[in-house]
């Protein structure tokens, strides 16, 4: 029985057979993964670089259950979710794990059959879609932005000079 | 004539009290969940997870079917656009103010 609450791992060397045979031992999609790479040091960047791979090869997404990376390192721009502290990591997912008892034992197997139908359907059919559909806001987003800017630029124009 | 009391008198009792330097407050944020119910962790759990099924059946069918977001970048870009033409148009003209200001600004600092 695996409750969805954070399994942590601490990886100890920036050896990329080493952290491969480290992720290896995880269940992905089946509660949330913290890693935490903080002793690694000045080779967090190498080290991040090897857990983009190895996830983006294992198909690991972050839907039901994201990973996320402990990291001090401010020079990442890739998709990894990174925390500096264990403390900023959502509390939605901490919580210790103790024996269920009926009621709750319930609603675990409910959770488990919604995490099998999620798992069955999201890879094949609409990741690829929720991925556009991401990406295009991702878009959006940066066009409104520069939209923004140049409207700022106007606005200033306009207030020194006139309209 | 009454006795003056000695003022430390009627403290007595209340002396540790208000000497007692004030211990700060923990933040119990972090804590919170740990106080929780695991039922009610679980039945947000189960919440959670109905979303994700809904977002992925029923509205992942619309985003594929009818998708706005062509369309909304499409008119977002044109806006951009639209501004920025706006805005060359008014530093470009050769006798415009803000041509005559950074002339002027040039040749103070050049010169």
């Amino acid at each position: 029985m695996t409750l969805p609450n954070y399994k942590f791992l601490n990886i100890n060397s920036e050896d990329q057979g080493m952290i491969t045979a480290q992720l290896n031992q995880l269940y992905y999609g089946e509660c949330p993964i913290v890693l935490n790479i903080l002793p690694l040091d000045d080779k967090q960047e190498e080290a991040l670089s090897y857990i983009e791979e190895y996830l983006s090869g294992k198909q690991v997404y972050s839907l039901p259950y994201p990973v996320y990376i402990i990291s001090s390192t401010k020079h990442y721009y890739g998709h990894l979710n990174i925390v500096s502290h264990q403390d900023l990591l959502p509390n939605f997912f901490d919580f210790k794990s103790r024996q269920l008892n009926n009621k709750e034992e319930l609603i675990y197997n409910r959770i488990q059959l919604k995490l099998k139908n999620i798992r069955n359907i999201l890879p094949k059919t609409y990741l690829p879609i929720l991925k556009k559909y991401t990406n295009d806001h991702k878009e959006i987003y940066e066009l409104y932005h520069e939209q923004k800017f140049w409207d700022d630029v106007l606005s200033e124009i306009e207030g020194i000079h006139g309209k | 004539m009454a006795n003056k009391k000695d003022p430390n008198e009627s403290m007595i009792g209340f002396k540790d009290f208000i000497q007692k330097p004030q211990q700060k407050v923990k933040s119990s944020d972090r804590s919170l969940p740990q106080n929780f119910d695991l039922l009610t962790l679980l039945e947000r759990e189960e919440k959670r997870l109905s979303l994700i099924k809904e977002l992925i059946e029923d509205k992942a069918h619309m985003i594929e079917k009818y998708s706005q977001s062509e369309k909304i970048i499409q008119e977002e870009k044109i806006k951009s656009q639209a501004l920025k033409h706006k805005v060359f148009q008014r530093i470009g003209i050769k006798n415009s103010e803000f041509m005559q200001n950074l002339t002027h600004m040039m040749e103070e600092f050049f010169s």
